[in-house]
Parts: C-alpha cells; structure tokens; sequence
C-alpha cells in the first residue's frame, strides 16, 4: 500500500485499538475501522487502475499495483444478498426478535463491490434483496459501527 | 485449472475406519474418536503401526488433532511424511494420494473428527471442557487471516453466507423453500436404512415448514447436525491395496476449486462459484460422470449446496433442480432415486447421519463400492461421484470406483 493516508482526521492508532477492542486489528484495516470514527466507510482503491475493493488489501487484485489508497466510498447501494438471523452468538444489542437483519449491500461505486452490514430503521417486511439503501451509523459498546437504511430516494419515489 | 490426471486409478483406499457418530458422546475427547477410527481403519486394511510412514488430518471447529499427536498416542514408530490441513475431507485426501503417488510414502492414514463447541450445539456450550477446547479461536472472518468482521455480532461468513445465497436463489428463481426441503426429507428418508445416522424419525414436509428459522430462508433441518465422531482412512497404492485385505476402491479423479474472490459476500453469482471450479475440472479429469455413477454423493453441509450440485454437476439447468428431484423421486420410499436407480446419500447425508465435512460422504462410497452397505446397498455399485465442500473456500469433488 502507498503511504499512510490520514484521511479521518487525527486518530491516533491507539484511539482506534482501544475502541475495537474486540477486532484482530492490523495496519492496513486500521483504516478501514478508523474511518468508521468519523463516520466514514473506507474502502481500497488503486491510484493505478481506479478498480474499489472490499476489503482493504496491500495491493490491488486486479493489477496488482501497490497503489491502493483508503478511500471512503458514497455509501449509496442496493442490498444483493439477505438473510433474517432468528438466533446467533449471544449479544447484549441484538435480540433476534424481531429476525436480525444481515445483508451484503452493492455500491454504487463498482459492480461487485460489496459490504456487509445490518439494516436499520425498516420494517422485516420490507427488507427485500434489491432494496435502494444508503449508510448510516449506529453504536455498539460505545463506538460507531456502520449500517444501512432505505434511502431516503427511494422513499421519495415510493420504492 | 488442469486436465491432466496422471495420477488416475493409481492410488486407493485400503481400509476404513470410525468412531460412531452421536449428538453427543458426552465425556470422551477428540483424540478418543481420532484413535478409535485411526486403529480400526488400520486394522481393516490388515495392517499393523509399522506400516503406515504418513499421517494427514485435522478437524474443523477445534482445529482438530495434530498429526504429532496421533503418531505419538499410536506409536508409529517410523513415519516419513505428514501433514496438519482443513477440512473438507477431500483437502486430506488429495494431500494423502499426492504423497503416495510421488513416493513421499507408501501408506498413509487419514483423519477426521468432529467435535461439538458451544458455538453450534446447546448441550456443549453447558461443558466446562468444551467450552475450553476452543480457547482463543476467533470467530468467523478473522480466522482466513485479514481480520475482517464486517458486522458485529456476526458477519457474512459461513453459514450466514449460505443462508443469504439461498435467499438469493430462492428469489432470483420464485422458487418456494419446500425445494430445499426435499434435500432434507431424501436424506432423512436415506437415513432409516443407516443405523449410524443420528437422525432418524422420518420427515415430512409439513415437519421440515414447522422447523425452527434459524438463518432465514434457512431452517434447523437446512444445516447439518453438529455430532461427535472421527473418520480415518488408509491410502496406498493401487497395486499394494490389490495384495490387502480388502476390495481397493480406487481413487480415479480428485479436484478442488476456489474463484478469485470468494468471500461468501463477493462471490459474483452462483454459477460462478469454486463449486462450479470443481465441477468443470473434475469433468474434464474424469473418464466417468453423472451417467456412469451408481451413487452420488452431493455435499449437503446446507441443504442449497446439495441443490446446487445437480445443477452445477449438469443434472439438470439452473433454478431447476428442485424440479429435477422432484421428477425423480420414489413416492413409496419417499427419496430420489436418480432414473429409478441412482440414490442420492444413501446414509442420510451431513443433514441426517451428522455433519462431518464430507468424511461421512467419503465412508459410504467406499462402503457402497466394497459391498458392504447391507440394506441400503446399490446392487453392483462400481463408480462413486462425491462432491465434499461448499460454494467458497472449500468446494471439492472425488470420483472413485472399483476395478
């Protein structure tokens, strides 16, 4: 990967270990869970070809340059896989009741360029795969994590 | 991917062996179940320690037993080759006949065990000792290494994958979940013929609707049933096996397929998964296909993996295997039989006789293609078609047969 790229402000590496504690951290998804301290989703993209990736690798899969950048994407996408969780590994913030709501949402930026979060703020009967959805944030033991929401577009056109 | 299978027909297994699978054997360890099925499948080839110079295995959700270990508690005294790798068993196996076949050893003994953790069975998260033999495993994305989980408490990653690619499935077709229901009642059917199966009460589909949601669209009788038990094996060459004990059954093509990005979230579609990989290199390695096959053995890990397979495997086209069972399906012993004839996981699969990564899958064919599978024996059985693995890291094929 190019140089270090500070793109959410002054986050120190212990700021974002000591927020995370639960996840295996390195030096190359430590940007990717900083950015969620700003509130940003960062992805890679190469500086060479412009391909995105999730997630975050050293180098570009598809050309292998080593020129990828941390870059947060728009957050805008269409959920492409789904699927309810009616139980799962015990956790204080997730009940399973209603079902628990798990999708990988297709970005605007890239065909195939996916990430995969909660669902927020929409009715069980109106998760469907295709539904328009746009990032939001929500907070788990007390640190930003990213979700998604029907967009607020697709409200408006009544989709 | 190759076509080329130099090493067709020139290994085999010579022996078999197991310690019985149960939903729960209570107090014994892992390494209790490896030596029971490592001795016994030794000892069912007609030979003794001195014998075997390698040794490759492992489990899945313990990481299982280290080779060092089994070696030590079975005193082989001198082994030349070994080998510690992951689950599906096919992974094993390849490993086992490629070291046979250049010389690395001349016979050598495979395991498997399946060990319930808290994580996948009520009973084991209630012991102390279980809840310890996964001590500092992470969960899901984190153990390939990149430690990425997207989600929390749990992201995309194994079965939750399965479950929204069934979803996509169900739904990219308008195809009803009483389709994946049929995997699980031909099974569970299979499974009354197979005193081993841990799973027996027949099923309706009226039972398989009225089933738990777990991971929707996927339901408890969707997903394999974690046991305890272990599988071993005995590979040698094919012509050493001919002066054994036992009928060889030959291993005549092996393949394991994976595609550039396959994360159960970035997989580009379900025609392009490494099961596809595997389906098209074990084709083009393989003398014998889906019309030579006296019994097919779909891994049914989840129940879409098992549909998926005989489309995949070119039964039938895509969205329309539930179709194609339900064509070939035997009213009275409400099961597949493939044109009247060929069945599908005669003991009851990983969803009926218990999930053991294709190990299971592994010990019916060659219980088949010996002769011994009793009642549910495939009269004249000779080529095997089995398909360990699912849609992503981990797909496998394996055609074996007899002389």
């Amino acid at each position: 990967m190019s140089a270090d790229v500070n793109f959410g402000g002054d986050v120190s590496d212990e700021t974002i270990l000591e927020r995370y504690p639960a996840i295996r951290l390195d030096r190359l998804n430590k940007h990717h869970y900083g950015g969620y301290l700003s509130h940003r989703l960062v992805v890679g993209r190469c500086a060479d070809c412009g391909r995105w990736h999730t997630p975050l690798r050293p180098r570009c899969p598809e050309c292998w340059a080593d020129a990828v950048v941390p870059t947060p994407v728009s957050g805008r996408g269409a959920v492409h896989l789904l699927t309810l969780l009616h139980q799962g590994p015990p956790s204080a913030r997730v009940t399973y009741s209603p079902p628990w709501p798990l999708a990988a949402v297709e970005l605007v930026e890239q065909t195939g360029l996916r990430f995969v979060a909660t669902i927020v703020d929409c009715p069980s009967d109106r998760v469907r795969i295709g539904l328009p959805v746009e990032l939001t944030w929500i907070t788990r033991d007390g640190a930003p994590w990213p979700a998604f929401r029907p967009s607020s577009e697709a409200a408006h056109v009544g989709a | 991917m190759s076509a080329r299978n130099p090493i067709k027909d020139a290994t085999a297994f010579a022996g078999a062996g197991r310690s019985p699978y149960s939903r729960d054997r209570g107090s014994t360890t892992e390494l209790t179940m490896v030596l029971e099925a490592c001795t016994e499948a030794i000892r069912d080839a007609g030979l003794s320690a001195a014998d075997i110079d390698g040794v490759v295995g492992a489990g899945l959700l313990t990481g299982g037993i280290d080779p060092a270990v089994v070696i030590s508690s079975l005193g082989l005294p001198s082994v030349g080759w070994w080998l510690k790798t992951v689950p599906p068993i096919v992974n094993h196996i390849v490993a086992a006949m490629n070291a046979v076949w250049s010389g690395a050893c001349d016979t050598a003994l495979v395991y498997h065990s399946a060990y319930r953790l808290g994580g996948n069975s009520r009973t084991a998260a209630a012991d102390p000792f279980r809840s310890r033999a996964a001590l500092g495993l992470a969960d899901g994305r984190a153990q390939t290494g990149d430690g990425h989980s997207e989600s929390e408490p749990w992201g995309m990653f194994g079965s939750v994958g399965y479950a929204a690619w069934a979803g996509r499935y169900l739904s990219e077709y308008r195809l009803p979940r009483e389709q994946l229901g049929l995997v699980a009642i031909n099974d569970r059917s299979n499974a009354r013929a197979n005193e081993n199966a841990v799973m027996r009460e027949p099923l309706t589909m009226a039972d398989y609707l009225a089933a738990r949601m777990i991971r929707e669209p996927l339901c408890l009788l969707d997903m394999d049933v974690p046991i305890d038990g272990a599988d071993a094996f005995v590979v040698t060459t094919a012509e050493r096996a001919r002066d054994l004990t036992q009928r060889p059954v030959l291993i005549h093509a092996a393949t394991m397929g994976i595609t550039a990005h396959p994360e159960e979230y970035l997989a580009a579609d379900l025609d392009s998964t490494g099961q596809s990989v595997v389906a098209r290199d074990l084709r083009a390695k393989s003398d014998l296909w889906t019309g030579d096959m006296d019994v097919f053995l779909p891994y049914d890990g989840f129940s879409i993996v098992a549909l998926r397979c005989f489309e995949s495997y070119g039964l039938c086209g895509p969205g329309e295997a539930g179709d194609y069972l339900t064509q070939h399906w035997d009213k009275e012993e409400n099961r597949v039989l493939i044109n009247g004839r060929v069945p599908v996981n005669p003991h009851g699969g990983s969803l009926s006789e218990g999930g053991s990564q294709g190990a299971g899958h592994v010990r019916e064919a060659i219980t088949q293609l010996r002769g011994d599978a009793g009642a549910r024996q495939v009269p004249d059985a000779k080529v095997a078609l089995l398909t360990p693995g699912g849609f992503f890291f981990n797909a496998q094929g394996l055609v074996l047969r007899t002389d």
